[in-house]
């Protein structure tokens, strides 16, 4: 370890923390931490990294930690820069349906917040996740069918770059084209290339009326047919996804989910049993928003625990036993790309994304290779994620051309490197 | 230099012979003859002759194009059919234009995983038109959606009426295959998503040519919705139907589309088109609701109350497509309109927080009093987002000067509004004086040192989006790029 310990802790006093147990839960992938930094400011975060530039040292931002294992290990000495302060709800406008908030608020509270107002920002995101890891990530999930991902919606951005220079894109208002979309850059960008400070989202009336649509099938062929023939319907739905029933329960579960009035619900139910006739396992049911709103919960844990987890109840933090596969495909593919990892299928939908959980555990190097080999063939886009001890040279493929104008972005800024280094594409 | 004298020709005799290797002598256009019809896009206030205009059919045309420009180093941009309203295809300091409109095909239409792969110059509503047959249809739709390209729309992350429900065009581009400023074919993102990496795809889009040239896009397609109701409803002033807008998105409606027309565009249409509009109205705001049959009614109801509560005298439904086709040709002939009462006239595009919509309009009302211009607005106001036009007289030079001081007022206002300069046209070359309101200089040397990663020549449409430089003042000068290759159409 550096003198530049020392330094800093003169430098920033209290809001640099060498303790070990604070150390400790700040390690990611089994690496600890030199220091944690919590600044109480952007200027104050702006500071440390311009700090840590000067001296070269890796910045890994972190929020409340529930996606630790989502991009490489970190490098073996680097200072972990929390937002854990940094989590006010700087404005929210309900006439304007618009809201900034600072990085470090969860999304539990940030949700619950803007709830009170009738508004709600329909993200698949674990509710203990910050706003700022959210974006780096660019998390969603199943209800990207209905409300697109962040890049739908997310206006601007306050982000602190690996320069420590803070600068700002977007704005506040609902359409933008005042200069170049910086922020589209941001979502997904793992913290590579500066600590996101604050963020100003466009929001959606809450839902106050939705159902359900649940079928079982014995097959995959069974579920994927079905579920095309609903896509083919042109529905308004929020999710339509099939989930595997459980580990050790090979059924299929296809999760069908819309909100809007009594009328429309009546009629997309009408449809959706005219598509997929109900069997003996299927239910339909009135989503139990309010119900359980009433009950006190988070409107953030209600979206995650009826989208993701509706199927197995809120058990814990998602694939934490195994290794975690995101695969982008065209829906002619599918079939091919769920033949690769026929195995581990955990689930997958029509339109988007799918997920897949691999549980061998560990996952083997081989296996691994195999899968890639395959996809890349197939022209399958794949992430492997939460991959822990296992040695996979390249986790997101074979580096692309358009890599290098990544690599370029970066450098511009990031000069120095010290975001994250070595964790994404670039 | 005398600013109104006409521009010469200042290519390189060179580059011109290179040029025509490339595409073929008859695929390019010299001389002030054949390249003056290019000197402006339809922001006709700044013109700029094109040192030439070339003809390309495909990718590797454009890069051999490209290549021939920067080994000469020389500026270059590139153009579909010109609708553009912020000067963004102009051709600054001669610049060569590269044409697009002979690329319009539609190269692949997958209703499956609806999406749709095209070549730039395909027409916006072409596409829409192709994919009837699947009812599917591609969201995005600017007022010229009949005469503008989807590689425009690309450039400056065009919008129109239905983005308010639907999203501008950077939710609707899944991919785009480009040539970068270096002449090298990318592609960026494309049908399947997850591509790894930074979202270049979402990056590209809206910066105005300045990072390359799209030769191919994925654009995501949208089912048609399954029954639409058209709704015009009249208030007695342009305070009223604001505050109707914003009573209606206040109470989480949130309407296909939901335009603002106010007395003096209706003026002017129905002197023109005698559509019925009523002539006593202060403004009217045209409603559409979309979505499944059912519910519709119910929702119609809840707008046409909240219209109610904020003063609304009567509300008008279309009762089939012929109705409404015929309420929304006010709208989308209400700029053809104005220009047959008014010899030009100036459109803005700022954005701002759809609550302060009625203090907005007071002001902008303000100041076409304080500067004795007209000032309509027909706008798409359920986004917030402007379009006050400014009446002058383009041989009246004091009426040219207030109009460009009222302009400037009005951005002004806009970003003290919290808002934004421009919400689907674009920066170009029009606002980029007032880009140092909005950001300051970090924000904007961020965004230089990420266009100098694809241009670090600064070659591709060069003066455009992003400012060069800012430590001029903004108010009384010129944008620096101006100083050179430039003269004002109407000075």
């Amino acid at each position: 370890m550096g003198d530049w310990v020392q330094q800093f802790k003169s430098q920033f006093g209290d809001a640099v923390c060498t303790d070990d147990v604070v150390r400790c839960a700040h390690s990611d992938q089994d690496i600890v931490p030199v220091c944690v930094c919590i600044p109480e400011s952007e200027a104050q975060a702006a500071a440390m990294i311009c700090f840590a530039e000067a001296h070269k040292i890796p910045v890994v931002p972190c929020g409340s930690g529930v996606s630790e294992g989502s991009c490489a290990p970190p490098p073996s000495e680097f200072l972990a820069l929390s937002t854990k302060r940094l989590n006010k709800l700087i404005h929210h406008e309900p006439g304007d349906m618009v809201a900034t908030v600072q990085a470090g608020m969860p999304f539990h509270q940030f949700s619950d917040s803007i709830a009170t107002k009738g508004q709600w920002l329909p993200v698949d995101a674990p509710p203990e996740a910050t706003i700022g890891g959210i974006v780096a990530q660019n998390t969603h999930g199943p209800r990207s069918l209905g409300y697109g991902t962040l890049r739908d919606m997310i206006l601007g951005m306050t982000v602190i770059n690996g320069d420590g220079v803070i600068r700002k894109c977007g704005g506040k208002v609902v359409k933008n084209v005042t200069g170049y979309a910086l922020d589209k850059l941001y979502i997904g960008s793992f913290g590579t290339l500066g600590l996101i400070s604050e963020v100003t989202f466009k929001l959606r009336p809450l839902p106050v009326d939705g159902i359900f649509y649940d079928v079982f099938f014995a097959t995959t062929n069974e579920s994927i047919s079905a579920m095309h023939a609903i896509a083919a319907k042109n529905l308004p739905l929020e999710i339509l996804q099939v989930f595997k029933y459980s580990r050790s329960d090979p059924r299929f579960f296809l999760r069908v989910a819309a909100t809007g009035t009594p009328a429309e619900l009546a009629r997309i139910i009408e449809d959706l049993r005219q598509s997929v006739p109900e069997n003996e396992f299927s239910t339909s049911s009135k989503t139990d928003v309010e119900e359980r709103r009433s009950n006190g919960a988070s409107v953030a844990d209600i979206s995650w625990t009826n989208g993701i987890f509706a199927y197995r109840g809120r058990q814990s933090l998602p694939f934490l036993n195994g290794a975690t596969l995101h695969i982008g495909y065209v829906s002619s593919k599918l079939d091919s790309a769920l033949k690769i990892v026929e195995r581990y299928i955990d689930g997958y939908r029509s339109i988007g994304m799918t997920e897949a959980v691999i549980d061998i555990d560990p996952l083997s190097e081989v296996e691994a290779a195999r899968i890639a080999s395959e996809f890349e063939k197939l022209g399958v886009n794949f992430a492997f994620e939460n991959i822990v001890g296992v040695n996979i040279p390249n986790r997101w493929g074979t580096p692309r051309p358009e890599w290098a104008i990544m690599k370029q972005i970066k450098a511009a800024l990031d000069p120095q490197g010290i975001m994250n280094p070595g964790r994404f594409v670039v | 230099m005398n600013a109104s004298a006409p521009l010469e020709n200042k290519l390189p005799a060179a580059l011109l012979a290179a040029l025509q290797n490339a595409v073929g002598a008859p695929n390019v256009l010299s001389g002030r003859d054949e390249t003056l019809v290019y000197d402006c896009d339809g922001m006709t206030l700044h013109k700029s002759l094109p040192g030439a205009v070339v003809f390309v059919k495909n990718a590797a045309e454009i890069s051999a194009v490209v290549k021939a420009c920067v080994a000469a180093n020389y500026p270059f941009i590139a153009r579909g059919t010109g609708t553009g309203l912020s000067g963004g295809a102009m051709a600054l300091n001669n610049a060569v234009v590269i044409e697009l409109a002979r690329m319009n095909r539609i190269l692949e239409i997958n209703a499956a995983d609806r999406y749709a792969v095209v070549e730039p110059g395909v027409i916006n509503l072409n596409l829409t038109k192709a994919c009837a047959g699947h009812a599917l249809h591609f969201a995005p739709d600017p007022s010229s959606q009949g005469a503008c390209t989807i590689g425009g729309n690309v450039a400056e992350n065009s919008g129109g009426p239905h983005t308010l429900k639907y999203g501008v065009t950077i939710n609707h581009i899944i991919g785009v295959e480009a040539v970068l400023p270096s002449g090298e074919i990318v592609t960026l993102g494309g049908p399947a998503p997850q591509s790894p990496g930074y979202d270049l795809t979402g990056l590209f889009v809206g910066s105005e040519g300045t990072f390359g040239i799209a030769t191919k896009i994925w654009c995501r397609l949208t089912p048609n919705p399954e029954a639409v109701k058209t709704l015009l409803a009249v208030f007695p002033t342009v305070d009223a139907a604001s505050r109707g807008v914003t009573g209606i998105i206040g109470a989480g409606i949130v309407p296909a589309a939901l335009e603002l027309i106010d007395k003096h565009i209706i003026h002017a249409v129905e002197n023109w088109l005698h559509l019925g509009f009523p002539l006593d109205a202060g403004a009217v705001l045209l409603i559409e609701l979309d979505g499944l049959r059912d519910g519709l009614d119910a929702l119609a109801e809840r707008v046409m109350a909240v219209c109610t509560e904020h003063g609304c005298i009567s509300v008008r439904v279309a009762k089939d497509n012929a109705e409404r086709l015929l309420l929304w040709k006010a709208r989308k002939q209400a700029f053809g309109a104005i220009g047959r009462i008014c010899p030009s006239f100036y459109i803005q595009d700022g954005v701002i927080p759809r609550t302060k919509l009625p203090a907005m309009l007071a002001k902008i009302d303000v100041l076409g009093q304080k500067y004795s211009l007209t000032v309509c607005n027909v706008f798409h106001a359920g986004d917030g987002n402007l379009h006050p036009i400014i009446l002058y007289d383009e041989k009246n030079p004091k009426q040219v000067e207030d109009a460009l001081a009222c302009n400037s007022e009005i951005m002004r206002a806009v970003v003290e509004m919290g808002g934004a300069l421009s919400g689907e046209h674009g920066i170009g070359l029009e606002k980029l004086e007032f880009m140092p309101l909005v950001y300051n200089e970090d924000d904007l040397e961020g965004m230089r040192r990420v266009r100098d990663v694809f241009d670090p020549k600064r070659l591709s449409n060069p003066g455009k989006a992003v400012p060069s430089r800012c430590c001029w003042e903004v108010k009384g000068h010129e944008p620096p790029s101006l100083a050179f290759g430039v003269r004002k159409a109407h000075g």
